[in-house]
């Protein structure tokens, strides 16, 4: 595993090769090109501006904001976990052809996601300055710490499935659902004090519950995040991301013969 | 002093059939049982093998003998089932080329992407992309998306990045095919660069020609069996008279029995021939057929029967210097019988427009009994290709006389008691 890893290391300039080619890729060929990173959750965000504010008329000042504050993380973390979960097969004629650590694919697209996420927070930010809001400077600093965090997390949960729709073909399709599943029971579009007490438990058996609520905790409610839930997450990613690794070395060896 | 550079002790490589599992199969079946039972398939035995540092070595067997499941193991691209594989120095393994290219991405983003995943650094790749580039041939194209490319286009390119990455060892896998003669002129070249440097090679391939003109070593598979190892010659020629036992033995089994002949025994055409088809486009042969002389499309002729081969031609874009050539290859590819054109029989080509057909008429063919190859072209005096057609079809010679040789010319025996006196007395 730790030769993996380092591997993974030597191999550096063409995850960053394969990371650019994955972003330019993505919009090549469209009309409005890199605005797409800003007009996505833009999009998104009106949409569910006009269902819950609107037309259920909920009472929660500027929830925009709120909802982009968890979305933003959460399209990282989903269409990282969607991409990666097929990365492999998708590349198998490549592991078939040429050496090279398989490590890199659901890394490649864990990244290239990450600078997406990177490149949608100027809207966040642009809405926030543009309603006049205020931010704390010094809870900013642990935005950092988060997606360190949430790197970790998703990697972990990236190398899984990666390894295990070779395995099983029928992950394919059961990922994207569970990804919906799990989007509805992460407070996103909701606040976490709306959970009833006995549901409580859903919340606290998901990790990205406290990763979602750590980001609305600095970006909308203008307060630093618990130190506690942070820490307890984030060694809650370490196992995932070890977890992970096992399962993709254990499977690693048949890439080449079953993809 | 030579060293070894690959060091095989005791591969072996199974692999398993059907083992992807589908959830529901897993769920119902297998999380139950102790053992998975599918039959495992050898693809390798014990194989023990060294290569010598400098060595062009060839693997040659029949398809389904493991030659590439090997190659791929030294490429560590496989893991072997036992034993183990020890290479020195960097290895540029051309299983495929092109492996990796995307299509929205210009040909030289493409290099970069391709040289990286064949192990280059970026900065590696700085230093070479203009004599990669210059090796392709298509600067003007280098910048297009390589979506616009023709295949062979494609071919060059992952052909080029992958020579050009200098490695210690290179591993080829039946990529020798592409592109038009100027380019497999100009790989050929590199691959002679590469022997003079000392580097190493593996080729796999079923083309015997090309293990005889460059291989020092030969390792011959079967079913996953080293049947043999050593200098290429020697190996070659072990082979071929298995091969050509097999079928035989194949012959006499199936059906009537085959009237024992004194002629060499059939060639195995799969194996050898070399099968192909190139060139520009300005003008294609688009069909091609042999006919008796009483206008029926065959390719069984009795020795001595009329032939005529017509070539139907179209004119995609109008050309001024038009040559149709024709040659007749030994059925194994390997000894051209017969090959002319009409530029060196100064026959001036009437009206080429649009599209036509020529005939060359054979007014007794004049070969011995057996299989052969025909090759059709119409290219430039020059030799630019425009359409070629290489060994590309068959036809059969079947005689009553089994006689020896590539060619048959008309003769007879005649006898006379006189002439035989005459030399004596003359002595």
């Amino acid at each position: 595993m730790i030769k993996g890893l380092l591997e993974l290391y030597r191999y550096r300039n063409l995850i960053k090769m394969l990371v650019t080619k994955e972003l330019k890729a993505r919009y090549r060929g469209t009309f409005l090109g890199f605005l797409w990173s800003f007009l996505n959750p833009l999009i998104a965000m009106l949409s569910y501006v006009l269902v819950f504010s609107v037309y259920m008329k909920v009472q929660m000042e500027n929830y925009s904001v709120f909802l982009l504050s968890g979305f933003l993380p959460w399209t990282w973390f989903a269409s990282s976990i969607n991409e990666a979960s097929k990365s492999i097969l998708i590349n198998g004629g490549l592991i078939k052809k040429i050496y090279m650590p398989t490590e890199i694919f659901p890394c490649v697209y864990v990244i290239s996601n990450l600078i997406n996420f990177l490149f949608s927070l100027p809207v966040l930010l642009l809405l926030i300055l543009f309603l006049n809001l205020k931010i704390n400077l010094s809870s900013l600093l642990f935005f950092p710490l988060l997606i360190i965090v949430q790197l970790l997390f998703t990697a972990g949960i990236a190398f899984f499935v990666s390894s295990m729709t070779v395995k099983f073909r029928d992950f394919v399709y059961v990922i994207p659902n569970i990804i919906t599943i799990w989007y509805f029971l992460t407070p996103i579009m909701y606040p976490s004090t709306l959970i009833p007490e006995k549901f409580k438990l859903l919340l606290w058996l998901n990790p990205f519950a406290l990763l979602s609520i750590a980001y609305q905790d600095i970006l909308y409610y203008n307060r630093p995040p618990s130190m506690q839930n942070i820490t307890a997450t984030g060694i809650l990613s370490l196992i995932i991301l070890l977890f992970g690794l096992t399962i993709f070395n254990k499977l690693k060896g048949s890439f080449p013969e079953e993809t | 002093m030579m060293s070894n550079v690959i060091n095989i002790r005791g591969v072996s490589k199974k692999f398993r059939h059907g083992t992807s599992t589908s959830l529901k199969g897993f769920l119902l079946r297998d999380m139950w049982r102790k053992k998975k039972t599918p039959t495992p398939f050898w693809a390798l035995k014990d194989i023990n093998l060294s290569i010598k540092k400098g060595c062009t070595f060839g693997i040659i067997g029949q398809n389904g003998s493991g030659k590439s499941t090997l190659l791929k193991i030294i490429a560590g691209i496989l893991r072997p089932d036992n034993g183990e594989v020890t290479v020195q120095g960097n290895i540029s393994a051309l299983i495929e080329l092109g492996a990796g290219f995307h299509p929205e991405f210009t040909g030289r983003e493409n290099i970069y992407i391709n040289g990286m995943l064949l192990g280059l650094t970026k900065k590696g790749i700085d230093g070479k992309v203009d004599e990669i580039i210059e090796f392709t041939g298509l600067r003007d194209f280098i910048d297009e998306p390589i979506r616009t490319y023709s295949s062979g286009m494609y071919s060059k390119l992952g052909f080029s990045v992958a020579v050009n990455v200098n490695p210690d060892i290179l591993l080829i896998d039946e990529v020798f095919a592409v592109g038009d003669e100027e380019f497999v002129h100009k790989c050929k070249g590199k691959m002679d660069e590469f022997k003079r440097n000392g580097k190493t090679i593996v080729i796999v391939t079923h083309d015997l020609t090309t293990v005889e003109n460059w291989c020092d070593e030969v390792l011959w598979l079967d079913k996953g069996i080293a049947r043999a190892a050593g200098e290429a010659g020697r190996t070659i020629e072990n082979y071929r008279l298995a091969i050509y036992a097999k079928e035989s033995n194949l012959v006499s089994s199936q059906g009537p029995k085959v009237v024992a002949s004194n002629t060499e025994p059939p060639i195995p055409i799969e194996m050898t021939r070399n099968k192909k088809r190139y060139g520009s486009g300005e003008i294609m042969i688009v069909k091609c057929r042999m006919l008796s002389s009483d206008g029926v499309e065959k390719n069984r002729f009795e020795a001595g029967e009329a032939m005529s081969i017509e070539m139907f031609y179209h004119v995609n874009k109008p050309v001024s210097d038009i040559i149709f050539g024709i040659s007749i290859w030994k059925g194994d590819g390997s000894i051209c019988c017969y090959g002319t054109n009409t530029y060196l029989e100064g026959i001036k080509i009437p009206n080429a427009k649009d599209s036509g057909k020529v005939i060359f008429l054979i007014e007794e063919t004049n070969f011995i009994e057996g299989v052969y190859l025909l090759t059709v072209s119409v290219h430039s005096k020059e030799g630019y290709t425009y359409d070629r057609h290489y060994q590309y079809y068959e036809f059969d010679v079947t005689s009553k006389v089994k006689d020896t040789g590539i060619y048959r010319p008309k003769h007879r025996w005649t006898f006379s008691k006189e002439a035989v006196n005459a030399l004596i007395y003359r002595d």
